[in-house]
């Protein structure tokens, strides 16, 4: 089902388990155009998105930290990097793939997954969960 | 929550050039200040229409709509969300390829994964993910 007014809608990751932790919520996508699908953790509490620097280096970004970019503070503490745009694409299960120019840290540092962050993606779309039946609904603005 | 206030440029000193302005961007990001980092950047590319690094963060701060790709479809992932669901915390510090439910592979680096793909044909659609190690959490 696409809500009115939804571009797309698929059904999100929720609470599986890494080790001893589990994983909120994670949804599908693909990193810049064409690329492969992969899985982002969805993160309201992140800032920028995150890319892994495995996947920021094939997809041709320098990691070189930038001293106009703001470190990342992070569990791990500060993080150097640099700000790329780097288009998201989030693929629908029903409905349409949406587009998103995001705004993504890079840094040789990070540790984590790929993430997709409040100001650097969130806030450029209109997005909502059911937690019913676990779909993630988004549209553009 | 504190609410931090960044001091307009034209208030300070003017910088001589774009590289030494561009460092006061870092003023605006480090209180998440966007719109005034864009409105900032809007003043140097006035000052310095020319300046590839201030294009450059103009791009990537304000960088324009969503947009919708009619008529794409990607196939399903049911497959691989089941998979995931069952398996993904065996695989810490990994990056995984799946098809379906089907695991193509569990290397410790993404271009180890490209390199087991490029050998199957048919593939080039699978899902490629990291899983954090558990020190990640």
């Amino acid at each position: 089902m696409v809500i009115e007014g939804e571009t797309g809608s698929s059904r999100y990751l929720t609470d599986y388990r890494y080790g001893s932790h589990r994983l909120l919520v994670a949804v599908f996508c693909r990193i810049a155009d064409g690329a492969t699908p992969s899985v982002a953790l969805l993160d309201t509490g992140s800032e920028w998105c995150v890319l892994p620097p495995e996947v920021a280096q094939e997809s041709g970004f320098d990691l070189m930290p930038d001293p106009a970019t703001a470190p990342l503070h992070t569990r791990f503490g500060l993080i150097y990097g640099r700000l790329e745009r780097v288009t998201i694409t989030l693929i629908a299960d029903q409905g349409h793939d949406l587009d998103v120019p995001a705004t993504c840290f890079l840094s040789e540092d990070w540790p984590g997954p790929l993430v997709l962050g409040w100001k650097g993606f969130l806030e450029r779309i209109r997005f909502s969960v059911d937690p019913n039946e676990e779909p993630f609904y988004f549209a553009s603005l | 929550m504190a609410v931090h206030e960044v001091v307009p440029s034209s208030s300070q000193e003017a910088p001589g050039d774009p590289e030494e302005a561009l460092l006061r961007l870092r003023d605006f990001l480090e209180v998440s200040d966007t719109r005034g980092a864009v409105a900032y950047l809007r003043e140097l590319a006035g000052r310095w229409p020319d300046s590839e690094r201030v294009r450059h963060y103009l791009n990537v701060l304000d960088p324009g709509p969503a947009r919708v790709l009619h008529g794409q479809r990607s196939r399903s992932f049911d497959g691989e969300r089941a998979w995931i669901k069952a398996h993904a915390h065996e695989h810490p510090g990994r990056w995984i390829a799946l098809y379906g439910e089907e695991l193509l592979a569990s290397e410790p680096t993404l271009v180890a994964v490209r390199e087991i793909l490029r050998q199957m044909p048919g593939r080039e659609d699978a899902l490629v993910f990291f899983v954090p190690g558990t020190d990640w959490w």
